[in-house]
């Protein structure tokens, strides 16, 4: 899977950092956010949420389609065929 | 007694604080094997470690929070913090919980429990990160509002990354309804768990987590939790929540679900029930407060995504901006006829800032007003305000007084019942509270919301079965109309059981059986719960576990407080006066039907239909010999 792109869309984004804690998930079997190749961050204040994506990411290796995608069930992370 | 043995979802490992000494320590969860986890666990804890002539401010009062053991996990909304500790309108069980991002971060600091007694000298916050935890100082954020304190805090640890749980200038000032702030939005109200947080001086608890949170079968698990996700994205409101969501489809449909409307509201301290349409609509109407919404911030790991963040960006109130917004904080305005919508997100807003419960709170307020109305009180007793139904700045001004205690906000700061002690002159017959605490739920019509409420061992909440829509579950064949006295035992006994096991396994009611949703179920909790502990529980196990659960907190109240089954009936108004207005007009409860409803729901329960206590043989036939001892030294036992 290394002909994909994995595409965020902030404005779909709800910070409920599923992703992150799956993505820990495809890294080692348990849930670790800390080794997770995502990472989300919220301000409650000021109402603004960021994601963003580390290079230890291998989009899900081994599995069918990453599963930050899969378990993005706001529409947030789409997978879009091509290079990064 | 059942033993379960236990290889996932939890940690494992419970921190213990107390403050008056600094001592720290960590033990292993003996519990969870009993337990599984969460408030069953907190409850149990709080039962055998408290003395039952021990009040809320004394030292050895523990206050505990307690993630579900399901939580950390990529289970569904499994996100919730279970409070647990004594109440401060009773000195019976108190509860509460809210959802957020704090739990699952306690989990990955390698903690299933907190739990904290002594006092400490001077302010304090909790760092807890990594299997550790410090004591630090928090006298610079001492006076600080919850947003404020996280803001601080998180640039004090230069982590964006901290989980804090705070409170405001309300539990500083040890006013009764005050609550602790999560997320700058997700409020545990109710039973002063802000009050007892202020009163052992702790500012704030920080979590901070990099370990691990292992399931007992991760593949399988990760299979079953995304079958849930697929289950609950196919029901009808997902995705109408994260588009409409003002605590709820209902409320952004002001000029829909009249019946709905009736049944959920309350108006002027509990007078009426009805609120037009035109006042509905102005409210939550295209215009009404859904015109701040900004976006949507969900908990963890949740799909629904309910909690609004707003912003005024006009007005009198421009430039308030924030988290959440319930069908709750319509009712505290409903309360006092309040029907300015950038008042009432404002008056929300500044209640999740000030660490004050809007539930508690407005009713000490409303009760004030109806007060005022009679004549009671005057402008010499409040400052100076003219809390006439509809005032919106007496409304905001004494939210402002109450946490702060100032003036007459201290006059309301210790609950609607201590207020009517001082008041006197008959305002104790318009003092609505249920077990001493003031309380925000209708009750006349719905009446399985009333039942759960009133016999609720956390006194007159609505977290603990109450019912007013026939739900897609419950028992095979049992009938549900809302407003009928026959069908609510056994829909609320069930749901009540339900609810439990959601607490146990920290999973939000919006994506189970209660409310939301409505998507996930028993059967699915037990499945989920057996591939991430490892267990081998049936539905029916874990629905007697739900019950063992609720009897914990049953004979707490009986040992501590001696509740009997006139505590477990409603308040006079909602049997004496009528409905005022709309299309239930005249309709007030049925003083020998509700007792029979009640006879009904202590047979289901196998307690004691006199006093409402809880008998030898149920409590041995629900595995709790050693509960039923402690309730017979204490001479409170039906043998």
């Amino acid at each position: 899977m290394t002909n994909i792109k994995i595409k965020h869309f902030p404005e779909k984004c709800y910070a409920c950092k599923t992703c992150e804690l799956i993505c820990s998930f495809h890294h080692k079997k348990a849930f670790q956010p800390s080794i997770s190749s995502i990472s989300v961050e919220r301000d409650h204040i000021n109402g603004i949420w960021s994601w963003s994506l580390n290079d230890t990411c291998d989009k899900c290796e081994g599995e069918e389609q990453p599963l930050c995608a899969k378990f993005c069930f706001y529409d947030a992370i789409v997978i879009e065929e091509g290079e990064d | 007694m059942s033993n379960f043995n236990i290889s996932g979802g939890i940690t494992g490992k419970i921190l213990r604080v107390n403050l008056s000494d600094d001592k720290i320590n960590v033990e292993d969860n003996k519990f969870a094997e009993r337990w599984i986890g969460g408030r069953a666990i907190s409850s149990w804890i709080l039962l055998n470690e408290l003395e039952t002539n021990t009040k809320w401010s004394d030292p050895e009062n523990c206050l505990i929070f307690g993630a579900g053991a399901l939580v950390g996990t990529i289970l569904p909304a499994s996100n919730r913090t279970n409070i647990d500790t004594l109440n401060v309108f009773n000195n019976g069980k108190g509860s509460s919980n809210c959802g957020g991002h704090f739990s699952p971060e306690l989990k990955f600091a390698g903690f299933d429990q907190i739990v904290i007694t002594g006092k400490a000298q001077k302010p304090i916050y909790l760092f807890v990160e990594d299997g550790k935890a410090e004591i630090r100082d928090a006298s610079h954020l001492w006076g600080k509002t919850t947003f404020e304190t996280e803001e601080l805090l998180k640039k004090e640890h230069n982590d964006n990354k901290i989980e804090v749980a705070s409170i405001g200038p309300a539990g500083e000032n040890l006013v009764h309804g005050s609550g602790i702030i999560v997320d700058c939005g997700r409020a545990a109200g109710g039973s002063g768990v802000g009050c007892i947080m202020g009163d052992k001086k702790i500012k704030a608890i920080v979590v901070r987590g990099h370990k691990e949170v292992k399931v007992a079968n991760p593949e399988k698990f990760v299979e079953r939790a995304y079958e849930a996700y697929q289950k609950i994205m196919k029901r009808p409101t997902a995705k109408i929540f994260r588009k409409k969501t003002l605590g709820g489809l209902v409320y952004n449909d002001a000029e829909q679900f009249d019946e709905l409307w009736e049944m959920m509201h309350t108006v002027r301290n509990s007078q009426d029930v009805h609120w037009s349409r035109e006042k509905r609509t102005k409210m939550m109407g295209k215009n009404g407060v859904g015109r701040f919404f900004k976006k949507i911030q969900a908990c963890y790991a949740c799909p629904v995504g309910c909690q609004p963040y707003s912003e005024i960006g006009e007005g009198k109130y421009k430039g308030a901006k924030g988290l959440g917004y319930w069908i709750n904080s319509v009712m505290w305005s409903g309360k006092m006829d309040v029907t300015e919508p950038d008042a009432s997100l404002k008056y929300h807003l500044r209640a999740n800032q000030l660490g004050l419960d809007g539930d508690n709170s407005s009713v000490v307020m409303s009760w004030a007003f109806e007060a005022y109305e009679k004549g009671l009180l005057t402008k010499d007793d409040t400052d100076g305000l003219e809390l006439t139904w509809g005032n919106t700045e007496a409304m905001m001004e004494l939210q402002e007084k109450i946490a702060h205690r100032k003036g007459f906000g201290d006059f309301l700061a210790d609950g609607v019942v201590e207020a009517a002690k001082k008041l006197g002159k008959g305002s104790e017959r318009f003092a609505i509270h249920q077990k001493n605490q003031d309380t925000l739920d209708p009750y006349r019509l719905a009446k399985g919301w009333s039942l759960a409420c009133a016999t609720s061992p956390i006194a007159g909440r609505h977290m603990r079965g109450s019912l007013n829509l026939p739900i897609a579950f419950g028992p095979k064949g049992a009938k549900f109309n809302p407003f009928s006295y026959k069908d609510q035992p056994p829909m609320v006994f069930w749901e009540l059981r339900s609810k439990e096991i959601e607490d146990i396994i920290g999973i939000c009611v919006y994506v189970g059986t209660w409310s939301g949703v409505y998507a996930l179920e028993p059967s699915d909790y037990v499945e989920l719960t057996n591939l991430a502990l490892g267990t081998d529980l049936n539905e029916e196990e874990f629905m007697l576990l739900g019950q063992k659960s609720y009897n914990i907190e049953k004979a707490f109240n009986t040992l501590h407080v001696g509740f009997t089954r006139k505590d477990d009936l409603p308040h006079r108004r909602f049997f004496e006066d009528p409905i005022q207005s709309g299309p239930h007009k005249g309709e007030k409860l049925d003083y020998d039907k509700y007792n029979s409803m009640l006879d009904n729901f202590y047979d289901l329960h196998g307690w004691d239909k006199e006093t409402g206590w809880q008998t030898r043989e149920t409590l041995e036939k629900l595995g709790l010999k050693d509960v039923a001892e402690k309730l017979a030294n204490a001479g409170r036992l039906i043998e």
